[in-house]
């Protein structure tokens, strides 16, 4: 049901600002659960861990548009049921880019929780020569927008920019769904 | 004791310095001023109508400080109601400010990643200097006023001094934020809190922290010294399964020893002593302040 809103969704909305190479990645808070510390890895979900597969991927660029090298994201995100993992490191991953700017992780889409009205995902972006970006990534497919980000990302109060919401494809493997999203960033010289 | 009751939502509390007396800024754009053993308040006074981010008191709360939605900080003589200053020096959201215990200071942290020190009195920036990556989540001046600490949700802490906004040191240490700090009146102890569910002691004189406190099952939101120095008082988050919420806890720093004074509707960090220590106060921005003596 939650993915259904999918087919009617105008990508292009949603989709076209981020993919100008020059266009830089807007800011969005880091919130109160950043956790220093967490492993480098591509997978956040622990073996087993319940939830609607996910996979993220993306390039990173400058506003001049090449590619950046050096880069290291840091993500985090609550679990299928809206919970942070504040012992230990589920759900929390440092990504080390190799030259051609690109990163892959995955994970689950992320729950809500009661003091945020929106599904979100957390980066830091970091690169020799750059400013640190610190943002969330959304999903055109959250309830929250009722099908039309461009219009409703408001909804959240703390979603300032529709850009952050990217859209979600669905992909059927084996019988298994899971969702693929690309979230391409672009980051300013320092 | 009762509970203090008031038509529209409070956000902010603080005992004045002269009581007995709570003032409380509430969100139909109304400071109120209760006597504390009554639940209907004395006065209210307009002080304004746009919608408020944030709210914070003056330590004796004789001056209120918010950060509306344009970013810019607002000041308010709560006695009076008068606007005193319109502060615009963040660019973008302003998310933190702190006054100094005389008042003469207020700090403010925006997503500009900067630290602004502002002269109450005439409104001028004093100074401006560079803070972490993510969002200030408290200023807590020391009593003598030199030193002004704020945490950041990347996890850092830093200490400037007040006079000049020259970087006096800065902690490195915690894997989670701080939510929150407070000096002991004697300036002896700077206690911080925030999602590691621990309280840290750091000693003043020693510039290091010396004591570590635990027993809060979920991050900590508030922390205040009682006037004596002797005891804290914490606010725990409120833990979305329900099964812990919002503790309200008193603890002997000495001991290490706590109870619970109440479990509270949901996480504030708006958590007062009464001036002579016999009673803390508190709201989790409801139609209603509680006390309760100790
Ligand atoms: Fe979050």
């Amino acid at each position: 049901m939650l993915l259904g809103a999918l087919a009617s969704l105008p990508l292009s909305l949603v989709g076209g600002p981020l993919d100008d190479p020059q266009k830089l990645t807007p800011e969005n808070e880091m919130g109160p659960f950043y956790k220093k510390g967490a492993p480098a890895s591509s997978m956040l979900r622990p073996a087993g861990a319940p939830g609607f597969g996910l996979e993220v991927k993306g390039r990173v660029h400058n506003t001049r548009g090449d590619l950046v090298e050096g880069v290291e994201i840091e993500v985090w995100q609550a679990d299928h049921d809206g919970h942070y993992d504040l012992k230990g490191h589920n759900y929390r991953a440092r990504l080390v880019l190799p030259r051609t700017a690109e990163y892959d992780f995955q994970s689950v889409m992320p729950g809500h929780y009661p003091d945020r009205v929106a599904q979100h995902i957390h980066y830091i972006v970091r690169a020799p020569g750059h400013k640190a970006l610190v943002t969330q990534l959304y999903f055109g497919t959250d309830p929250v927008f009722l099908g039309d980000p461009a219009k409703n990302f408001a909804k959240d109060p703390l979603v300032r920019n529709p850009d952050l919401i990217r859209p979600v494809t669905l992909l059927d493997e084996n019988k298994v769904a899971r969702a693929l999203v690309q979230f391409d960033i672009v980051l300013e010289r320092a | 004791m009762p509970t203090l009751a008031s038509p529209a939502n409070v956000a902010a509390i603080a005992f004045a310095a002269k009581g007995p007396r709570l003032i409380g800024a509430c969100t139909d754009g109304m400071i109120r001023h209760w006597d504390p053993t009554k639940p209907e308040a004395l006065k209210a006074l307009q002080w304004d109508k746009t919608p408020q981010r944030q709210l914070t008191f003056s330590r004796d709360g004789g001056l209120l400080a918010g950060v509306a939605r344009d970013g810019k900080i607002r000041i308010w003589n709560t006695d009076s109601g008068a606007l005193l200053h319109t502060l615009a020096g963040h660019n973008g959201i302003t998310r933190s400010v702190g006054f100094s215990r005389d008042a003469k200071l207020l700090a403010s942290g925006g997503d500009d990643r900067l630290t602004i020190v502002w002269d109450v009195q005439t409104g001028a920036r004093k100074w401006s200097a560079p803070s972490g990556i993510g969002e200030a989540t408290a200023f807590v001046f020391s009593p003598d006023g030199a030193s002004v600490f704020s945490p950041n949700s990347d996890t850092d802490a830093r200490f400037w001094r007040a006079a000049n906004g020259e970087l006096e040191r800065k902690l490195e240490s915690f894997s989670l934020s701080m939510f929150d700090a407070d000096y002991s009146n004697d300036g002896r102890w700077l206690a911080m809190a925030g999602a590691d569910r621990n309280i840290y002691l750091w000693s003043v004189r020693e510039a290091k922290l010396v004591r570590t406190l635990t027993g809060h099952l979920d991050p900590i939101v508030g922390v205040r010294f009682s006037p004596d120095g002797k005891s804290l008082l914490t606010s725990g988050m409120d833990e979305a399964s329900g099964r812990n919420p919002a503790p309200l806890t008193l603890w002997n720093i000495e001991s290490g020893k706590s109870r619970l004074i109440e479990r509270m509707a949901s996480a504030t960090d708006q958590i007062a002593f009464s001036p002579d220590g016999s009673s803390v106060a508190w709201t989790c921005n409801r139609k209603q302040v509680e006390i309760r003596p100790l």
